[in-house]
Protein backbone atom coordinates (compact mmCIF):
# COMPACT_ATOMS: atom_id res chain seq x y z
CA UNK A 1 0.00 0.00 0.00
CA UNK A 2 2.91 2.38 0.78
CA UNK A 3 4.22 1.95 -2.78
CA UNK A 4 0.80 2.85 -4.17
CA UNK A 5 0.49 5.82 -1.83
CA UNK A 6 3.88 7.18 -2.97
CA UNK A 7 2.88 6.99 -6.62
CA UNK A 8 -0.52 8.52 -5.94
CA UNK A 9 1.12 11.38 -4.03
CA UNK A 10 3.47 12.03 -6.98
CA UNK A 11 0.46 12.04 -9.29
CA UNK A 12 -1.39 14.38 -6.95
CA UNK A 13 1.47 16.90 -6.98
CA UNK A 14 1.81 16.74 -10.77
CA UNK A 15 -1.96 17.09 -11.24
CA UNK A 16 -2.28 20.00 -8.81
CA UNK A 17 0.61 21.78 -10.52
CA UNK A 18 -0.97 21.42 -13.97
CA UNK A 19 -4.37 22.54 -12.63
CA UNK A 20 -2.81 25.58 -10.94
CA UNK A 21 -0.99 26.61 -14.14
CA UNK A 22 -4.32 26.51 -15.99
CA UNK A 23 -6.11 28.35 -13.20
CA UNK A 24 -3.41 31.06 -13.32
CA UNK A 25 -3.77 31.38 -17.08
CA UNK A 26 -7.55 31.69 -16.84
CA UNK A 27 -7.55 34.22 -14.01
CA UNK A 28 -4.41 36.13 -14.98
CA UNK A 29 -3.35 35.93 -11.33
CA UNK A 30 -0.71 34.19 -9.22
CA UNK A 31 -2.00 30.93 -7.75
CA UNK A 32 -1.00 29.19 -4.54
CA UNK A 33 -1.69 25.49 -4.05
CA UNK A 34 -2.68 25.41 -0.38
CA UNK A 35 -3.77 21.76 -0.40
CA UNK A 36 -2.69 18.89 -2.63
CA UNK A 37 -3.59 15.53 -1.18
CA UNK A 38 -4.76 12.06 -2.06
CA UNK A 39 -6.64 9.57 0.03
CA UNK A 40 -7.96 6.06 -0.42
CA UNK A 41 -11.22 5.93 1.52
CA UNK A 42 -14.94 5.12 1.30
CA UNK A 43 -17.54 7.53 -0.06
CA UNK A 44 -19.37 7.93 3.25
CA UNK A 45 -16.21 9.21 4.93
CA UNK A 46 -15.42 11.74 2.22
CA UNK A 47 -18.77 13.44 2.90
CA UNK A 48 -17.50 14.51 6.32
CA UNK A 49 -14.37 15.98 4.77
CA UNK A 50 -15.81 18.08 1.98
CA UNK A 51 -15.61 21.55 3.45
CA UNK A 52 -17.76 23.36 0.87
CA UNK A 53 -20.87 21.59 2.21
CA UNK A 54 -20.62 23.98 5.17
CA UNK A 55 -21.07 26.98 2.87
CA UNK A 56 -24.75 27.92 2.60
CA UNK A 57 -24.76 28.61 -1.16
CA UNK A 58 -21.65 27.22 -2.81
CA UNK A 59 -21.28 27.20 -6.58
CA UNK A 60 -20.51 23.59 -7.51
CA UNK A 61 -19.67 22.28 -10.97
CA UNK A 62 -19.67 18.55 -11.54
CA UNK A 63 -18.67 16.22 -14.37
CA UNK A 64 -18.41 12.50 -14.86
CA UNK A 65 -15.28 10.77 -16.12
CA UNK A 66 -15.61 9.18 -19.52
CA UNK A 67 -13.19 6.94 -21.45
CA UNK A 68 -11.37 4.13 -19.59
CA UNK A 69 -11.44 5.12 -15.89
CA UNK A 70 -14.60 5.63 -13.78
CA UNK A 71 -14.89 8.70 -11.61
CA UNK A 72 -16.16 12.21 -11.13
CA UNK A 73 -14.73 15.70 -10.89
CA UNK A 74 -16.03 18.57 -8.76
CA UNK A 75 -15.08 22.25 -8.53
CA UNK A 76 -16.50 24.36 -5.71
CA UNK A 77 -16.28 27.98 -4.68
CA UNK A 78 -18.39 30.15 -2.44
CA UNK A 79 -20.88 32.29 -4.33
CA UNK A 80 -18.94 35.50 -3.66
CA UNK A 81 -15.65 33.94 -4.73
CA UNK A 82 -17.25 32.64 -7.91
CA UNK A 83 -18.60 36.11 -8.77
CA UNK A 84 -15.14 37.61 -8.21
CA UNK A 85 -13.54 34.85 -10.28
CA UNK A 86 -15.92 35.68 -13.16
CA UNK A 87 -14.58 39.24 -13.05
CA UNK A 88 -11.01 37.93 -13.30
CA UNK A 89 -11.95 35.70 -16.24
CA UNK A 90 -13.48 38.69 -18.02
CA UNK A 91 -10.53 40.92 -17.01
CA UNK A 92 -12.92 43.29 -15.23
CA UNK A 93 -12.51 44.96 -11.82
CA UNK A 94 -13.50 42.76 -8.89
CA UNK A 95 -17.08 43.53 -7.87
CA UNK A 96 -18.34 44.15 -11.41
CA UNK A 97 -20.45 40.97 -11.53
CA UNK A 98 -23.20 40.95 -8.91
CA UNK A 99 -25.62 38.43 -10.37
CA UNK A 100 -24.93 35.19 -12.24
CA UNK A 101 -26.04 35.29 -15.86
CA UNK A 102 -26.13 32.22 -18.12
CA UNK A 103 -22.75 33.12 -19.63
CA UNK A 104 -21.24 33.25 -16.10
CA UNK A 105 -22.58 29.80 -15.27
CA UNK A 106 -21.09 28.62 -18.53
CA UNK A 107 -17.75 30.16 -17.49
CA UNK A 108 -17.72 28.27 -14.16
CA UNK A 109 -18.50 24.99 -15.95
CA UNK A 110 -15.77 25.66 -18.50
CA UNK A 111 -13.33 26.37 -15.67
CA UNK A 112 -14.04 22.91 -14.25
CA UNK A 113 -13.58 21.45 -17.72
CA UNK A 114 -10.22 23.14 -18.20
CA UNK A 115 -8.61 22.63 -14.79
CA UNK A 116 -9.90 19.05 -14.39
CA UNK A 117 -8.57 18.11 -17.80
CA UNK A 118 -5.22 19.74 -16.97
CA UNK A 119 -5.09 17.52 -13.87
CA UNK A 120 -6.14 14.49 -15.92
CA UNK A 121 -3.55 15.25 -18.61
CA UNK A 122 -0.88 14.89 -15.89
CA UNK A 123 -2.54 11.73 -14.58
CA UNK A 124 -2.81 10.21 -18.06
CA UNK A 125 0.98 10.39 -18.42
CA UNK A 126 1.21 7.87 -15.54
CA UNK A 127 -1.54 5.56 -16.73
CA UNK A 128 -1.21 5.39 -20.52
CA UNK A 129 -5.00 5.58 -20.57
CA UNK A 130 -7.22 8.18 -22.18
CA UNK A 131 -8.78 10.20 -19.36
CA UNK A 132 -11.29 12.98 -19.70
CA UNK A 133 -14.57 14.29 -18.34
CA UNK A 134 -18.01 14.70 -19.89
CA UNK A 135 -19.55 18.16 -20.32
CA UNK A 136 -19.98 19.70 -16.85
CA UNK A 137 -23.15 20.67 -14.97
CA UNK A 138 -23.84 22.94 -12.03
CA UNK A 139 -25.31 20.96 -9.14
CA UNK A 140 -26.65 21.71 -5.70
CA UNK A 141 -25.06 20.17 -2.62
CA UNK A 142 -28.22 18.18 -1.83
CA UNK A 143 -27.92 16.26 -5.12
CA UNK A 144 -24.21 15.80 -4.56
CA UNK A 145 -24.73 14.40 -1.05
CA UNK A 146 -27.30 11.93 -2.39
CA UNK A 147 -24.84 10.85 -5.05
CA UNK A 148 -22.13 10.23 -2.45
CA UNK A 149 -24.59 8.25 -0.32
CA UNK A 150 -25.40 6.08 -3.36
CA UNK A 151 -21.69 5.49 -4.03
CA UNK A 152 -21.23 4.84 -0.29
CA UNK A 153 -23.87 2.12 -0.31
CA UNK A 154 -21.65 0.06 -2.60
CA UNK A 155 -19.04 0.01 0.22
CA UNK A 156 -16.26 0.22 -2.33
CA UNK A 157 -13.06 2.12 -1.79
CA UNK A 158 -12.50 5.29 -3.76
CA UNK A 159 -9.44 7.41 -4.48
CA UNK A 160 -9.89 11.09 -3.76
CA UNK A 161 -7.51 13.70 -5.15
CA UNK A 162 -8.16 17.08 -3.53
CA UNK A 163 -6.55 20.41 -4.38
CA UNK A 164 -7.25 23.87 -3.10
CA UNK A 165 -6.12 26.63 -5.45
CA UNK A 166 -5.96 30.10 -4.01
CA UNK A 167 -5.74 33.57 -5.47
CA UNK A 168 -4.53 35.25 -2.30
CA UNK A 169 -4.72 38.77 -3.73
CA UNK A 170 -8.50 38.49 -4.14
CA UNK A 171 -9.22 35.95 -1.38
CA UNK A 172 -10.54 33.42 -3.90
CA UNK A 173 -10.24 29.76 -3.02
CA UNK A 174 -11.32 27.00 -5.41
CA UNK A 175 -11.66 23.42 -4.23
CA UNK A 176 -11.05 20.76 -6.87
CA UNK A 177 -11.85 17.07 -6.39
CA UNK A 178 -11.11 14.18 -8.72
CA UNK A 179 -12.62 10.99 -7.38
CA UNK A 180 -11.97 7.58 -8.93
CA UNK A 181 -12.87 3.99 -8.36
CA UNK A 182 -10.11 1.91 -6.77
CA UNK A 183 -9.37 0.45 -10.18
CA UNK A 184 -7.18 3.50 -10.82
CA UNK A 185 -4.57 2.18 -8.35
CA UNK A 186 -4.21 -0.99 -10.38
CA UNK A 187 -3.92 0.97 -13.65
CA UNK A 188 -1.24 3.24 -12.19
CA UNK A 189 0.64 0.32 -10.61
CA UNK A 190 0.60 -1.61 -13.89
CA UNK A 191 2.14 1.35 -15.69
CA UNK A 192 4.89 2.18 -13.17
CA UNK B 1 4.84 51.34 -71.71
CA UNK B 2 2.20 48.82 -70.61
CA UNK B 3 -0.09 49.81 -67.79
CA UNK B 4 0.26 47.78 -64.63
CA UNK B 5 -2.83 47.07 -62.60
CA UNK B 6 -2.72 46.17 -58.98
CA UNK B 7 -5.64 44.36 -57.38
CA UNK B 8 -5.90 44.94 -53.66
CA UNK B 9 -7.70 42.21 -51.74
CA UNK B 10 -9.08 43.60 -48.50
CA UNK B 11 -7.45 41.87 -45.58
CA UNK B 12 -7.91 42.32 -41.85
CA UNK B 13 -5.26 42.45 -39.21
CA UNK B 14 -2.75 39.56 -39.25
CA UNK B 15 -3.35 39.29 -43.03
CA UNK B 16 -6.53 37.30 -42.48
CA UNK B 17 -9.31 37.62 -45.02
CA UNK B 18 -12.00 39.79 -43.49
CA UNK B 19 -14.73 37.99 -45.39
CA UNK B 20 -13.66 34.58 -44.06
CA UNK B 21 -16.45 32.59 -42.41
CA UNK B 22 -15.76 30.81 -39.14
CA UNK B 23 -17.93 28.23 -37.41
CA UNK B 24 -17.37 28.07 -33.64
CA UNK B 25 -18.39 24.71 -32.15
CA UNK B 26 -18.31 24.41 -28.37
CA UNK B 27 -20.95 23.51 -25.79
CA UNK B 28 -19.65 26.36 -23.63
CA UNK B 29 -21.28 29.69 -24.52
CA UNK B 30 -18.49 31.34 -22.55
CA UNK B 31 -15.79 29.73 -24.71
CA UNK B 32 -17.60 30.61 -27.95
CA UNK B 33 -17.78 34.20 -26.74
CA UNK B 34 -14.05 34.26 -25.84
CA UNK B 35 -13.07 32.90 -29.27
CA UNK B 36 -15.39 35.30 -31.08
CA UNK B 37 -13.87 38.27 -29.22
CA UNK B 38 -10.30 37.19 -30.00
CA UNK B 39 -11.02 36.69 -33.70
CA UNK B 40 -13.16 39.82 -34.02
CA UNK B 41 -10.22 41.83 -32.73
CA UNK B 42 -8.07 40.13 -35.37
CA UNK B 43 -10.46 41.35 -38.08
CA UNK B 44 -12.79 38.40 -38.68
CA UNK B 45 -16.42 39.43 -39.07
CA UNK B 46 -18.44 36.40 -40.12
CA UNK B 47 -19.25 33.89 -37.41
CA UNK B 48 -21.75 31.13 -36.89
CA UNK B 49 -22.03 29.13 -33.69
CA UNK B 50 -23.02 25.58 -32.77
CA UNK B 51 -23.19 24.02 -29.32
CA UNK B 52 -22.69 20.40 -30.32
CA UNK B 53 -21.51 18.27 -33.22
CA UNK B 54 -24.98 17.59 -34.57
CA UNK B 55 -25.78 21.29 -34.82
CA UNK B 56 -22.33 21.88 -36.34
CA UNK B 57 -23.00 19.43 -39.18
CA UNK B 58 -26.27 21.19 -40.00
CA UNK B 59 -24.64 24.63 -39.94
CA UNK B 60 -21.72 23.48 -42.12
CA UNK B 61 -24.14 22.91 -44.98
CA UNK B 62 -25.88 26.28 -44.73
CA UNK B 63 -23.00 28.49 -43.65
CA UNK B 64 -20.17 26.86 -45.67
CA UNK B 65 -17.41 27.97 -43.28
CA UNK B 66 -13.83 28.53 -44.40
CA UNK B 67 -12.68 27.28 -41.01
CA UNK B 68 -14.20 25.39 -38.10
CA UNK B 69 -12.93 25.80 -34.53
CA UNK B 70 -14.25 22.82 -32.62
CA UNK B 71 -14.23 21.39 -29.10
CA UNK B 72 -14.07 17.61 -28.63
CA UNK B 73 -16.29 16.78 -25.67
CA UNK B 74 -19.83 17.98 -26.30
CA UNK B 75 -23.33 16.62 -25.64
CA UNK B 76 -25.26 14.79 -28.40
CA UNK B 77 -22.27 14.54 -30.73
CA UNK B 78 -18.62 15.15 -29.90
CA UNK B 79 -15.84 16.53 -32.05
CA UNK B 80 -14.27 13.15 -32.85
CA UNK B 81 -17.57 11.94 -34.33
CA UNK B 82 -17.84 15.12 -36.40
CA UNK B 83 -14.32 14.57 -37.74
CA UNK B 84 -15.24 10.97 -38.63
CA UNK B 85 -18.24 12.26 -40.60
CA UNK B 86 -16.56 15.09 -42.50
CA UNK B 87 -13.19 13.44 -43.04
CA UNK B 88 -10.56 15.78 -44.41
CA UNK B 89 -13.02 17.82 -46.45
CA UNK B 90 -13.11 20.82 -44.11
CA UNK B 91 -10.55 23.02 -42.38
CA UNK B 92 -10.83 22.15 -38.70
CA UNK B 93 -8.82 23.35 -35.73
CA UNK B 94 -9.62 21.43 -32.56
CA UNK B 95 -9.65 23.51 -29.37
CA UNK B 96 -9.97 21.26 -26.35
CA UNK B 97 -8.87 20.99 -22.72
CA UNK B 98 -7.97 17.35 -23.37
CA UNK B 99 -4.29 17.57 -24.16
CA UNK B 100 -3.35 13.89 -24.16
CA UNK B 101 -1.16 12.60 -26.97
CA UNK B 102 -3.48 9.71 -27.89
CA UNK B 103 -6.43 12.08 -28.35
CA UNK B 104 -4.43 14.74 -30.20
CA UNK B 105 -3.10 12.07 -32.59
CA UNK B 106 -6.58 10.63 -33.13
CA UNK B 107 -8.02 14.07 -33.99
CA UNK B 108 -5.16 14.84 -36.38
CA UNK B 109 -5.40 11.44 -38.04
CA UNK B 110 -9.10 12.12 -38.66
CA UNK B 111 -8.35 15.42 -40.38
CA UNK B 112 -7.87 18.16 -37.78
CA UNK B 113 -5.27 20.58 -39.16
CA UNK B 114 -4.20 21.79 -35.76
CA UNK B 115 -4.90 21.15 -32.07
CA UNK B 116 -4.94 23.91 -29.45
CA UNK B 117 -5.08 22.91 -25.79
CA UNK B 118 -7.19 25.04 -23.42
CA UNK B 119 -6.37 27.30 -21.71
CA UNK B 120 -4.73 29.01 -24.68
CA UNK B 121 -2.98 32.30 -25.32
CA UNK B 122 -4.98 34.62 -27.57
CA UNK B 123 -1.96 34.97 -29.87
CA UNK B 124 -1.82 31.21 -30.38
CA UNK B 125 -5.41 31.16 -31.63
CA UNK B 126 -4.84 34.09 -33.99
CA UNK B 127 -1.60 32.55 -35.26
CA UNK B 128 -3.16 29.13 -36.02
CA UNK B 129 -6.23 30.68 -37.64
CA UNK B 130 -4.19 33.08 -39.78
CA UNK B 131 -2.08 30.18 -41.14
CA UNK B 132 -5.25 28.78 -42.70
CA UNK B 133 -7.02 32.00 -43.68
CA UNK B 134 -4.13 33.75 -45.42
Amino acid sequence: MEFKKDILEEVSIAGSNEASVSFAKLSGEKITISVSEVEITVAEKILQKISFFEDSRPVVAYAQMIEEVDGISILAMSREEALNFIDLLNRKPIGTTGVFMDIDRSAIKETLNIISNSYLNALAKRTSEKMTISHPHLVNTKDLKEMFHEIGEKKEQIIVFRSILEIAKHKISAELYLIFSENLVKIISDNN
Amino acid sequence: MPEVYCVIIPQGKNNMKEEAKILLVDDSAFMRSVLKNILSEAGIKNFEEAENGKEALEKMEKFAPDLILMDLIMPEMGGIDVLKKIGKNRNVIVISAVGQEKIIEEAKALGAISFIVKPFDNDQVVSEVSKILK
